[in-house]
C-alpha cells in the first residue's frame, strides 16, 4: 500500500466521521424523525353531555411518542411519553395528565364504522379505513382518565376531516362535579392532527 | 501524513465529545382551555372578551425545531344575527423553545378566518407564550398575531401542560 492510499484513506476515514456526526446532531434532524409519534390539538363539536338538541364545544390536545420509538406502548412496557388535554366547554368538564399506553397503525374498524361514509370537498366517497391512527390513553393525578383515537385523514387524497373517535373521558368540572363524555366519532371543526411513521396495519 | 493523522485525532474527539454530550428531552406543551381579555382587546379592529385554545406541541429536545398544531378562537361581538363573532386562527407550529420550567414559546404561521365573510388571511406569524402551573393545569397564555401583541391572559378554566417528555 502507497502513501497515497494511507493518505487517501485517512482522508475518507475523516469525511465519513464528519457525515456520521452530522447525520446524528441535533441541527440537522430530530432523531425520532418518521418514527411513530403524534401531535394533535383543536376542537370538535359533541353532541353528548350538552343540553338536549344542543352541542357542545371541546377543545382537546394530544402529544405522544414511545420512550423507544415503538408503535405500541404503555407504562409498564416500553414507556408511553406524552399528556392530554380535555375541555367540555359547555359542561365544564376538564381532564389533564400523563399519556400512559399508545398504540400507532391505521384507523381501526371500530373507528372506521363510527364515522361512516366520509366525502371529501370535491364529493369522493370513502372511508377512514387506512389512515394513520394512534389509539391514546391516559390518567391525570386529578383522578381523570382518558381514552381516544385520533385520525390523521387530511394528508392524502381523497382528504378527509382529521377526526378523532371513540373518546371516552371521565373527570371534574372547575366546581369539582364528577363527568363523563363519550363520542363514537367526531370531525374537528378547526385544528389538526398528525400521526407520523405509523405503521400499515390497522388498530384494535 | 502526520498533519493527516493530527486532522484525524481532532475529528474523532470532536465525536467523541458530540457523542457524550445528552440530549435534553423533549417537551410537551398541550393545552385545553379558555380565557378572558381585558376590556379594549382588539385584533383588526374587532373587539375581543376571550380565546379559547386547544394545541399539542412537541419541541425537539436537540434544539432543530417545534411540530403541532394550535387552534385558538378569539371570542368578538355579539353579532346582529346572534351568537358572536369568532375569529378562528389555525397555526401550524414549527419552531419552539422552553427557556424555563413550565414555560413554553412556539412559533408557526396561521390561517386566520376573521368569521366575517371575509377571506382568510393566510401566513400570519404567531407567537404563543404559554406558561403552566403544574399543581393545577392553571396557566397563562400570550398571543401575538402577525403586528398585533393580544395582553397575556390566565385561563379561567380548563388545563394546560409544558413538560418533559421523559
Amino acid at each position: 500500500m502507497g502513501r497515497d492510499h494511507l493518505r487517501f484513506g485517512a482522508w475518507f476515514l475523516a469525511l465519513i466521521t464528519c457525515l456520521f456526526v452530522a447525520g446524528n446532531h441535533s441541527a440537522y434532524a430530530w432523531e425520532h424523525d418518521g418514527k411513530p409519534h403524534v401531535t394533535a390539538g383543536g376542537w370538535y363539536t359533541t353532541f353528548n353531555g350538552a343540553a338536549p338538541d344542543a352541542s357542545a364545544k371541546v377543545s382537546f390536545s394530544v402529544t405522544g411518542r414511545c420512550q423507544d420509538d415503538t408503535a405500541v406502548c404503555s407504562s409498564t412496557s416500553k414507556k408511553a411519553l406524552g399528556n392530554y388535554e380535555y375541555f367540555n366547554h359547555f359542561t365544564g368538564l376538564k381532564a389533564h395528565g400523563k399519556v400512559t399506553s399508545l398504540s400507532f397503525g391505521t384507523t381501526s374498524p371500530e373507528c372506521s364504522a363510527a364515522a361512516g361514509p366520509e366525502f371529501d370537498n370535491n364529493g369522493n366517497a370513502g372511508t377512514l379505513d387506512g389512515r394513520p391512527s394512534a389509539v391514546i390513553q391516559g390518567q391525570g393525578d386529578d383522578g381523570s382518565t382518558f381514552k381516544m383515537e385520533v385520525v390523521d385523514a387530511d394528508d392524502t387524497q381523497p382528504k378527509f376531516p382529521d377526526t378523532v373517535c371513540l373518546v371516552n373521558v371521565t373527570g371534574r368540572t372547575k366546581m369539582l362535579i364528577p363527568q363523563a363524555d363519550q363520542d363514537g366519532a367526531q370531525p374537528l371543526v378547526h385544528g389538526n392532527i398528525e400521526v407520523k411513521g405509523a405503521p400499515n396495519t390497522p388498530n384494535q | 501524513m502526520k498533519y493527516t493523522a493530527i486532522f484525524l485525532t481532532i475529528i474523532l474527539a470532536v465525536a467523541g465529545s458530540a457523542f457524550a454530550q445528552t440530549t435534553p428531552p423533549d417537551t410537551s406543551v398541550t393545552a385545553a382551555a379558555q380565557g378572558s381579555y381585558p376590556a379594549g382587546t382588539a385584533f383588526d379592529g374587532i373587539l375581543l372578551s376571550g380565546f379559547t385554545i386547544g394545541n399539542g406541541v412537541i419541541i425537539h429536545g436537540d434544539g432543530s425545531g417545534a411540530e403541532g398544531h394550535a387552534g385558538l378562537s378569539l371570542i368578538g361581538p355579539a353579532l346582529p344575527t346572534g351568537g358572536q363573532q369568532v375569529i378562528n386562527v389555525d397555526v401550524l407550529i414549527n419552531g419552539g423553545s422552553s427557556s424555563a420550567a413550565n414555560v413554553a414559546t412556539v412559533t408557526g404561521t396561521a390561517t386566520v378566518d376573521l368569521g366575517n365573510g371575509t377571506a382568510p388571511l393566510t401566513g400570519v406569524p404567531v407567537v404563543l407564550t404559554i406558561a403552566a402551573n403544574p399543581s393545577d393545569g392553571s396557566g397563562t397564555v400570550g398571543i401575538v398575531l402577525g403586528a398585533t401583541t393580544l395582553p397575556t391572559a390566565s385561563i379561567n378554566d380548563g388545563t394546560m401542560a409544558v413538560a418533559p417528555m421523559q
